[in-house]
């Protein structure tokens, strides 16, 4: 039986992950703690208030889990640095300085930083880290595993058969051939900065025709073996890690847009914009087809788990579990970087004898919020504080009066999305809370969609689809039915779906008990679910970040554990 | 030292104002600055055993980010009127975490020096703007003054608070002034330093380019499954 903390860093999105006697006790992502989006760094806050959530001193920790295997990392980055020379002199200064300076001391750093001791700090491949992250928690004690990111130590997607609680790798395309790195080589193109990009690419492609199939035949070729190979020349990620995107690409696509520049979906130049982010996405979900009947053919499982950055899009994923040949399919909530930490500590912990964990059934792996705290800070700030005997029907009284509702209740959320614990909580009936929303929060693009939370057994009333194992963490869409989407204008897609949330009690017992108040008071079940968190901010974590919030924003009311903080009308 | 900042802001606006693009650029760095005020403010509330002085550091993080959102705002402004619109750094700042590695005391004393050495700089700005007819920029900052002011007095009241004496608050402002020397020459050593690693590693690279044809023979890019 033994207490393994797994790490994730220095790439995007350093997390922490506590495992004990083979359970998954509490998974944070740096970010929360830190108050910077997508942080980096050493997840040290993250790891120690694991430990301290689970009452264990670092001392009496059995092996700390790093993710991925610096050296071998280092060889591949000098390796590609000289292959590429001399395209590559600017960025090796930048590329040994990071290495040399902090990544290959990493093990040492952690073993410093936390108190435990050097010789229990483990390493596992990166690949091998998402494709545990992903199996050993999944439902399945059987599957295919497919992992599919921007890049590991050589590999960029790797296929795994998954059985009992092992895992075994079957085959892997390398760097510099990535689907992950040509999503977010066009992600730059199209003006949005890589790793934060994605998402509204993604929201993007709703509006566009996949139109550009010749262009992208130049771009990405697609294998009948379900390999694929980049033009390089398009690319730069060989030889400048910031910008993304090489002239080859321009050549066949034209120019970049414009970083920051208002879109204007009535303008035909950023039509076609959305018509190359359509293409992509289309180009994409051929490619992982591609790749996962490649699993299916070389494992024969009945059920897919999805790991790596590529696993997040939602409507990739809705395709596959659709077309794949696979009857269910998994992906975590957090399958970024930040997973990683979860499955080393999960390798780990196997390692030392441990059984593999029970399906994840919540995402609630996060710190809970300090009411007492959060009630006496916000008396000082001279705030309208009740105390709620029923924090749910109060919650749902507000929503059907058509108030914005910040919801903080129970352990914050592992992975992007907030799932009901720290979520923003409106009426999905009226487009006009979307614009709402954007003017008084988001600030986002006005492609972007909105997200549906629904009882999960009400979920066939208004969608095409049932629950399955990827909706009760928001990682798939559905399409939203013909006679409703009126009912749903402000989580309705530009193309008629929506990423759906199904919620059950025991997952999300918060959200659960408010879509069930609703309901009783003859509204429908559902609730527009976005993250707790300003432009450009990580999803809200404690009592402090979530006042911070309040007093940021003009929302109507902030619910934090059963306080309500209401603005007056 | 705070007269310097301002004899330094009134010498160098001219230069720093000079064309919208070098306005741009230098209203989105004090963006960023205002921005990693607001992340160590955040976390100073989240550390504080005080409800009291959590309640005074969130107000004074809120007013950061609305600061930072509008130098950001005017920054973009001035970008877009450049003849050659600068690519402006994202919003994006770091914490350096002092509260953690000062103490509460010195992390106060830091911000209270802070915010009047700001007060100072921001001071001469206006004058400047007002003396070259800017008055929308002479404008904006006249407004970040009124919080910076009061920023001011609030930390050095909170400062007496909690060094109990007058002699121990100014004892907790020389000790920072005294880090703050030391870290500025940290920085510029890193500077130097850095340039150092820049030629060193250059050269290195030409040492090694010999290698890069062994590299390309020995470990060619691979394609498709590898198994």
């Amino acid at each position: 039986m033994a207490c393994v903390l797994g790490i994730s860093a220095h790439y995007h999105d350093a997390a922490a992950a506590l495992v004990v006697d083979g359970q998954v006790i509490a998974a944070i992502q740096e970010e929360r703690l830190s108050r910077i989006k997508n942080d980096p760094g050493l997840p040290i806050a993250a790891a120690l208030a694991c430990l301290q959530f689970a009452g264990i001193d670092p001392q009496a920790v059995d092996a700390l889990a790093f993710y991925e295997e610096p050296f071998a990392k280092l060889e591949r980055v000098l390796v590609h640095l000289l292959r590429h020379l001399p395209r590559t002199w600017r960025l090796f200064p930048r590329a040994l300085a990071s290495q040399l300076g902090s990544k290959i001391w990493v093990l040492d750093h952690l073993s410093e930083a936390t108190g435990i001791p050097r010789d229990r700090v483990h390493t596992c491949e990166h690949h091998h880290s998402h494709a545990a992250s992903a199996f050993l928690v999944s439902p399945y004690d059987d599957a295919a595993v497919l992992v599919v990111d921007g890049v590991g130590e050589a590999h960029s997607t790797t296929l795994w058969h998954g059985q009992g609680g092992a895992l075994r790798m079957l085959a892997s395309v390398d760097f510099p051939h990535s689907l992950g790195l040509l999503y977010a080589g066009l992600t730059a193109w199209l003006g949005f900065p890589i790793n934060e990009g994605e998402y509204k690419v993604m929201g993007l492609a709703a509006w566009g025709r996949p139109n550009l199939r010749d262009e992208f035949a130049k771009i990405v070729t697609l294998h009948p073996d379900g390999s694929y190979q980049l033009e390089l020349g398009c690319f730069a990620h060989m030889s400048d890690a910031e910008l993304g995107f090489g002239p080859g690409l321009e050549r066949i696509l034209g120019p970049r847009r414009p970083p920051g520049r208002p879109w204007n979906l009535d303008d035909p130049a950023d039509r076609r914009y959305a018509d190359v982010a359509a293409t992509l996405q289309c180009v994409l979900e051929d490619a992982l087809l591609g790749l996962a009947r490649r699993a299916k053919a070389l494992t024969g499982s009945k059920h897919l788990c999805l790991a790596g950055g590529v696993a997040l899009n939602a409507r990739a994923n809705a395709r596959l579990r659709r077309e794949a040949g696979f009857e269910r399919m998994f992906v975590q909530p957090a399958a970024g970087d930040a997973g990683g930490a979860l499955g080393a500590a999960l390798i780990v912990s196997q390692r030392l004898g441990d059984p593999r964990p029970p399906a994840l059934v919540s995402a609630a792996l996060g710190l809970p919020i300090d009411a007492a705290r959060g009630h006496a800070i916000a008396r000082e700030l001279g705030l309208s504080v009740r105390l709620l005997d029923d924090p749910a029907t109060t919650t749902a009284r507000l929503i059907a009066e058509d108030r914005i509702v910040a919801h903080a209740r129970g352990r914050f959320e592992w992975g992007p999305r907030a799932l009901g614990q720290r979520s923003l909580l409106a009426r999905p009936r009226d487009r006009n809370i979307r614009e709402r929303m954007n003017r008084l929060i988001k600030q986002r693009e006005p492609f972007r969609p909105f997200a549906p939370a629904i009882l999960s057994e009400r979920t066939a009333e208004y969608f095409a689809a049932d629950a399955d194992d990827m909706s009760p963490f928001m990682t798939t869409v559905a399409p939203v039915l013909a006679t409703k989407q009126d009912r749903l204008a402000a989580v309705t897609h530009e193309d008629g779906s929506a990423r759906l949330q199904t919620v059950e009690a025991a997952r999300a017992p918060e959200l659960h008990a408010v879509l069930t108040a609703l309901a009783t008071t003859g509204e429908d079940p559902i609730a527009l679910n976005t993250s707790l968190n300003g432009a450009g901010e990580p999803i809200v974590a404690s009592s402090e970040d979530a006042l911070a919030f309040f007093l940021r924003h003009n929302i109507d009311a902030l619910i934090l554990a059963d306080l309500l903080i209401e603005r007056p009308k | 030292m705070s007269d310097q900042t301002a004899t330094l802001a009134r010498l160098l606006a001219p230069l720093a104002w000079r064309t919208p693009a070098r306005a741009a650029r230098k209203l989105q760095s004090f963006a960023r600055a205002e921005q990693g005020s607001m992340l160590d403010l955040r976390l100073a509330a989240a550390r504080t055993p005080s409800p009291a002085r959590a309640a005074l550091y969130l107000r004074h993080a809120d007013d950061e980010a609305r600061h930072a959102q509008m130098f950001a705002r005017r920054a973009q402004r001035l970008a877009s009127e450049a003849r050659r619109p600068p690519a402006l750094k994202p919003l994006q700042a770091d914490s350096e975490r002092l509260f953690e590695s000062l103490g509460e005391r010195d992390f106060l004393a830091f911000v209270h020096m802070g915010e009047d050495r700001a007060r100072r700089q921001f001071d001469a700005y206006v004058l400047w703007f007002r003396e070259h007819g800017r008055e929308q920029d002479a404008k904006l900052f006249e407004t970040i003054l009124v919080d910076e002011r009061r920023h001011g007095e609030y930390t050095r009241t909170l400062l007496g608070e909690l060094a109990g004496d007058e002699a121990s608050a100014r004892q907790a402002l020389r000790r920072v002034a005294r880090w703050e020397l030391g870290r500025r020459w940290l920085r510029a050593g890193r500077f130097i330093a850095e340039r150092i690693y820049l030629v060193a590693t250059l050269i290195l690279y030409l040492l090694a380019a010999p290698l890069t044809l062994l590299i390309r023979l020995a470990r060619p890019i691979r394609r498709g499954w590898q198994t």
